[in-house]
C-alpha cells in the first residue's frame, strides 16, 4: 500500500510539470501584451512599461519561468494586479467555504444516491425503479440556479428554517456552519445523486446476475447482506470512478451556487479575477484545481485496491 | 410464488427405512414466463413432472444433455429461480414441504439444510471476499458457530477438503488459489453447516481429470464420515458411473429412466438411455484398431464416411522445432520481484498432411500457448515453427501473412468467437477479402464452405445467437477452411459441447480431414476422445512434451508416469470398475522452474518418451 500510494506520488511530478508549463504560458497565450491589458485603456506609456517591469516581462521567456517556479514551489503565486494582495493568503482564505461546499455535497450525493441505485437494481423494472428514474431525469433536467433559487425561496425564505444565503465558518459553530451549507449542497447534489444512482443501479445489475451472487444466496444469506457485503463491493468500482470525475466537476458547479448563495469561495473569486484579468490569481487557481484534480484521481485508485483485492499497482 | 399441486400420488415406495430419506419430491413442474412486460404472457415448461427421493449416504446421480433440466430440477428444489419462474409439486426434505415455506423460512433451509457447490468454481465464489469470511458468514448466519469459534471453525473445514496451511489460507482471496482449491473451498462452504443434502451441480466439469479425480474422493470421504445425501448433477457418464448409487436420466425436461446404477449403465431400458451411453468415447474402445474411427452420435449413425487410414506421402507441413515460450509474472510472494515463467519448453514435433496429432495435458501445461505460437499470435523465445515449408518464425511480416494462410484455428468457447453482431456470411467472408478475394467471389465461397459443414444457404444471413453451440462450431470450422489451410489447429473445439453434439463436430472434422487432406493439431484434455480421432499422441506436462508416439502406443503401452496418472484418472462409464481413487492426489504448488536435461529414450516406431 505505501509502495503503491509513493509511486502513483512520484509519477503525478511529471504532470504538475506540464500543469506549470500550461499555466505560465497562459499570459502569453492570450492576444495583445498583458502589460497593456493590465494597465487598461487610459493607462500612460509609464504605467504600462511599470507594469510590465514588475511582471519581470523584459526578461527571457525561460528565465521568466524558472523564477515564476521557484516563487510557485514556495507558495508564492504573486500579489493581486487589481488591489495588491498576496494570492497565496486569497485562496487560503476561500478555500474553506468552498472545500465545505464540496465536502458536504459529495457526501450528500453519496448518501442518497449509492443505497437508492441499489435500491433500484434490486427491484428492477419495479416502481420503485420507474420512480428513481423518473427522479434522475428531473434532477438532471433542472439547471444547479434554479434549485438553488427554488429552495432558498420556499425552504430558507418562507419558513426561515435556513439562513437564505451567505456562509458561516467553521470557528462560528458547526451548527451555523451546517445550516448554511444545507441548502447550497442539496441543491448542487441533486445532480450528482441523479448520476450516481444510475451508475450504481447499472454496475448492481450486472454483479447480481453474477454466480457468486448465486452461492451468497444458496448459503441462505439475507437480502441486506447480498446487496451490501456480496454485490455493493463488486459493483464499487465503476461508483467510485463516477463519484471522483464528479468531485472534479463539482468545481464548476460550485462557481454558480456560490453565486446563488453568496458564498465566499474560490468560485467567487476565480469568477472575479477572470472578469478583472487578475492573472496571478487565475494561474494560483489552476494550480491548485489541478492539484485537487491529482489528488481525487489518487484517492480513486487506493480505493480501487480496497475494494477489489485482484487490482494491485 | 410457489403454487403447491399435488395431484400426484405418493412417489414409489423405497424398500429403505423411510426415516433415512432425506429428500422426496414427487410431481415437481417448473415452469418460465416468457415475454417480457405487460405483453402477452406465454408459459415454458422447463421440467415437468418429476419425482425421485434421496436416502441418508446415498448418491444420485443425475444425467443429461444441456436443456435436460438437470440444474433447473436443483435449482428449483433450492428456490433460487428467477421471480418469473413457478414451482409446483412437492419437495419434502425430512419430512418439512419447502414449496410451501416462506422466502425467510426458505433462506434458513439453504445453506443449513442443504448445501449446494456449482460448476465454476472461478465465478461461483465471491472475488473481493477472503475465503475465510465466505465460509464464517455461512457458520454466522446459520447460528452455528460466531466470533473466533466462527473462525476456529473455517480452518477446520479448510483442513477437512484437504487443503494444505488452511489457517493461513483463510485470508487468501478465490484469485490466489487454483481451480482445484476453489472447487475444496466451495465444498467446506456447502459443508459449514454439516447439511443433510449436499447438490453437487457439475462440480468438476470444469476442473482437470486428476484434481476431479481429488474431488470425486474427497465428496466420497465425507459421504462416508457424515452420511450426507448427495445429488450429483453432471453430463459426464464416466462421472455418474464412478459416484452413483442411483442414476437418474433426463431429456427436454422429463426423467427417461431412474434405477440403480448397475442397472442403468448394464441394462438400460429406455433407447435413449442406450443411445447416451453408446454415444461416450471411452478409453479402451480403440484397442487394436489402427486408425481414428469415427464417433457414435444420437440420431446420426456415424458411418457415413469411416476416415480412410493415414496414407504417410509427403513431408511435414507443419514442423516445430526446440520451441520455448516465456512470460514475465509478478511473484506470488514478493510483490516488487517478477520472475519468468516458462510456459513451453523446448518443444519439437512434426505433422503431416491428413494426420491428427493430438496434445493432451490439464491445464496450465502450456498446450494453448503451444497453439498461440503457432498460430503466430504469441512471440516466441527461440526455436522455429515451419508451415509448408516457410520458417514462420524468422520471416518478415508479408510473409507470415502468406503462412498464416496455410494454417488456420478453431478455438474453444463457440460462442465468445463468432462477433455477436456480424451475420454469418460476414463472419465467412471476412478471411477472403482480408486476402483480396472479391467480395461476389467471397459469398459465392461462403455458400460452398457452410454446405460443405452440412448448414444451408439461407443461414448465412443470420445472426450467431440464432444458432446452437454444436452449428457455431461448424461455422467456425467453415471459418477456418476458408483460406483453404493446409493445418488445422483446434484448441479445445468440443470441450464446450454436449456429447452427441461432440460427436458430430469431430465426425465432421474428420471427415473434412479426409476429403481435403487437411492436417490435424488437435488439442484437448479428453483422452478418450483423443484416442478415437488421433494417429499420434503428445503428452504435455509442466510445458515439456514428456511422451509422443502412435496413439495405439501411448495409450497402450504409457511410458512416462504422467501419461500413466493422466490416463487412469479418468473416470469410466462403468459402474463396475470404479477407481482406488485415494492413490490419484491434485498436485498442490506451482510448476518448478528449472530446465529439464532429461534425455529422450526410443521405444521403437516413433514413440519416444522423456526421461523423468
Amino acid at each position: 500500500m505505501v509502495q503503491s500510494i509513493a509511486n502513483r506520488l512520484i509519477s503525478t511530478v511529471p504532470i504538475l510539470f506540464v500543469v506549470s508549463v500550461l499555466i505560465f504560458s497562459l499570459l502569453y497565450l492570450t492576444p495583445g501584451d498583458p502589460a497593456q491589458m493590465i494597465a487598461g485603456a487610459q493607462a500612460t506609456q509609464d504605467d504600462v512599461e511599470r507594469i510590465r517591469e514588475a511582471l519581470g516581462l523584459n526578461d527571457p521567456a525561460l528565465m521568466r519561468y524558472f523564477d515564476w517556479l521557484w516563487d510557485v514551489l514556495h507558495f508564492d503565486f504573486g500579489r493581486s494586479v487589481f488591489n495588491g494582495r498576496s494570492v497565496t493568503e486569497l485562496i487560503m482564505q476561500r478555500m474553506e467555504p468552498t472545500f465545505s461546499l464540496m465536502a458536504l455535497t459529495t457526501l450528500f450525493a453519496i448518501v442518497i444516491a449509492v443505497p437508492l441505485g441499489v435500491l433500484a437494481a434490486w427491484r428492477a423494472n419495479s416502481v420503485v425503479d420507474r420512480i428513481v428514474l423518473v427522479l434522475s431525469i428531473a434532477s438532471f433536467s433542472i439547471p444547479v440556479f434554479v434549485t438553488g433559487y427554488v429552495l432558498a425561496y420556499y425552504v430558507a425564505f418562507k419558513t426561515g428554517l435556513l439562513p437564505v444565503q451567505g456562509y458561516a465558518f467553521l470557528k462560528e459553530g458547526v451548527g451555523e456552519w451546517l445550516a448554511h451549507l444545507v441548502l447550497p449542497s442539496v441543491s448542487l447534489g441533486l445532480i450528482y445523486v441523479a448520476l450516481i444512482s444510475r451508475i450504481t443501479r447499472a454496475s448492481m445489475l450486472e454483479v447480481l446476475s453474477e454466480d457468486y451472487i448465486r452461492t451468497a444466496r444458496a448459503k441462505g444469506l439475507l437480502g441486506r447482506r447480498i446487496l451490501f457485503v456480496h454485490a455493493l463491493r463488486n459493483a464499487a468500482n465503476p461508483i467510485v470512478t463516477v463519484v471522483g470525475v464528479g468531485v472534479a466537476l463539482l468545481l464548476g458547479g460550485a462557481v454558480v451556487i456560490e453565486s446563488v448563495f453568496n458564498i465566499p469561495g474560490i468560485g467567487r473569486l476565480t469568477v472575479d479575477a477572470i472578469l478583472r484579468r487578475d492573472y496571478p490569481i487565475i494561474q494560483g487557481v489552476m494550480l491548485l484545481f489541478a492539484m485537487i484534480y491529482i489528488v481525487v484521481n489518487l484517492i480513486i485508485d487506493l480505493l480501487y485496491t480496497v475494494f477489489d483485492p485482484r487490482i494491485r499497482y | 410464488m410457489t403454487t403447491l399441486r399435488t395431484a400426484h400420488g405418493p412417489a414409489e415406495t423405497t424398500p429403505a427405512d423411510p426415516a433415512d430419506e432425506v429428500l422426496s419430491i414427487d410431481g415437481l413442474t417448473t415452469s418460465i414466463r416468457t415475454g417480457q412486460g405487460d405483453r402477452r404472457q406465454g408459459e415454458q415448461r422447463l421440467i415437468e413432472d418429476i419425482g425421485f427421493s434421496v436416502r441418508r449416504g446415498q448418491t444420485l446421480g443425475i444425467v443429461g444433455e444441456s436443456g435436460s433440466g438437470k440444474s433447473v430440477t436443483a435449482l428449483s428444489i433450492m428456490r433460487l429461480l428467477p421471480r418469473s419462474a413457478t414451482v409446483a409439486g412437492r419437495v419434502m426434505l425430512k419430512g418439512r414441504n419447502l414449496t410451501t415455506l416462506s422466502d425467510r423460512q426458505m433462506a434458513d433451509v439453504r445453506g443449513d439444510r442443504i448445501g449446494m457447490i456449482f460448476q465454476e468454481p472461478m465465478t461461483s465464489l465471491n472475488p473481493v471476499l477472503p475465503v475465510g469470511l465466505q465460509i464464517e458468514e455461512s457458520l454466522r448466519r446459520h447460528k452455528v458457530a460466531s466470533g473466533q469459534a466462527a473462525r476456529r471453525r473455517a480452518v477446520e473445514l479448510l483442513d477437512r477438503v484437504r487443503i494444505p496451511n488452511a489457517a493461513r489460507r483463510t485470508a487468501e482471496y478465490p484469485h490466489q488459489l487454483s481451480g482445484g482449491m476453489r472447487q475444496r473451498v466451495m465444498i467446506a462452504m456447502a459443508l459449514a453447516c454439516n447439511p443433510e443434502l449436499l447438490i453437487a451441480d457439475e462440480p468438476t466439469t470444469a476442473l482437470d481429470v486428476t484434481t476431479q479425480a481429488g474431488i470425486i474422493d474427497l465428496l466420497k470421504q465425507i459421504q462416508a464420515d457424515d452420511g450426507t445425501a448427495i445429488m450429483f448433477i453432471t453430463h459426464d457418464m464416466g462421472v455418474v458411473a464412478e459416484v452413483s448409487d442411483d442414476v437418474l436420466v433426463m431429456r427436454s425436461g422429463r426423467i427417461v429412466e431412474h434405477g440403480p446404477s448397475q442397472q442403468i449403465f448394464h441394462r438400460p431400458a429406455e433407447t435413449y438411455t442406450r443411445q447416451l451411453l453408446n454415444s461416450v468415447p471411452r478409453i479402451g474402445d480403440m484397442r487394436g484398431k489402427p486408425g481414428p474411427a469415427p464417433f457414435a452420435s444420437i440420431g446420426d449413425d456415424g458411418a457415413a464416411l469411416a476416415p480412410s487410414p493415414l496414407e504417410v506421402a509427403k513431408g511435414p507441413v507443419l514442423r516445430v522445432t526446440d520451441l520455448s515460450v516465456s512470460f514475465r509474472v509478478r511473484n506470488e510472494t514478493s510483490r516488487f520481484r517478477r520472475t519468468t515463467l516458462r510456459a513451453v519448453r523446448g518443444v519439437g514435433f512434426d505433422l503431416r498432411a491428413g494426420e491428427t496429432l493430438a496434445i493432451v495435458g490439464e491445464s496450465g501445461c502450456g498446450k494453448s500457448t503451444l497453439a498461440r505460437s503457432i498460430m503466430g499470435l504469441q512471440a516466441v523465445d527461440s526455436g522455429a515453427i515451419e508451415v509448408a515449408g516457410r520458417v514462420a518464425t524468422s520471416m518478415t511480416a508479408a510473409e507470415a501473412r502468406l503462412a498464416r494462410k496455410a494454417i488456420q484455428m478453431v478455438f474453444q468457447d463457440p460462442f465468445a468467437s463468432l462477433n455477436p453482431r456480424l451475420r454469418i456470411v460476414d463472419s465467412l467472408t471476412e478471411p477472403l477479402t482480408a486476402h483480396g478475394v472479391s467480395s461476389g467471389g467471397a459469398r459465392a465461397t461462403a455458400v460452398r464452405l457452410i454446405e460443405e459443414v452440412g448448414l444451408s444457404a439461407e443461414m448465412l444471413d443470420r445472426l450467431p445467437h440464432q444458432f446452437s453451440g454444436g452449428q457455431r462450431q461448424r461455422i467456425c470450422i467453415a471459418r477456418a477452411l476458408a483460406l483453404e489451410p493446409e493445418v488445422i489447429v483446434a484448441d479445445e473445439a468440443v470441450s464446450a459441447l454436449d456429447v452427441s453434439v461432440q460427436a458430430q463436430v469431430l465426425n465432421l472434422l474428420m471427415q473434412l480431414q479426409a476429403r481435403r487432406g487437411l492436417a490435424l493439431l488437435f488439442i484437448s484434455h479428453d483422452m478418450a476422445v483423443v484416442e478415437r480421432l488421433s494417429h499420434r499422441v503428445a503428452v504435455m506436462y509442466r510445458g515439456q512434451i514428456v511422451e509422443i508416439g502412435p496413439r495405439a502406443a501411448v495409450f497402450e503401452r504409457p511410458a512416462h508416469a504422467y501419461t500413466r496418472r493422466l490416463l487412469s484418472a479418468v473416470p469410466l462409464p462403468d459402474p463396475s470398475r470404479r477407481h482406488k481413487l485415494s492413490g490419484i492426489e491434485e498436485l498442490f504448488g506451482t510448476p518448478s522452474a528449472e530446465p529439464s536435461t532429461a534425455a529422450w529414450t526410443d521405444l521403437g516406431d516413433g514413440h519416444r518418451v522423456l526421461a523423468a
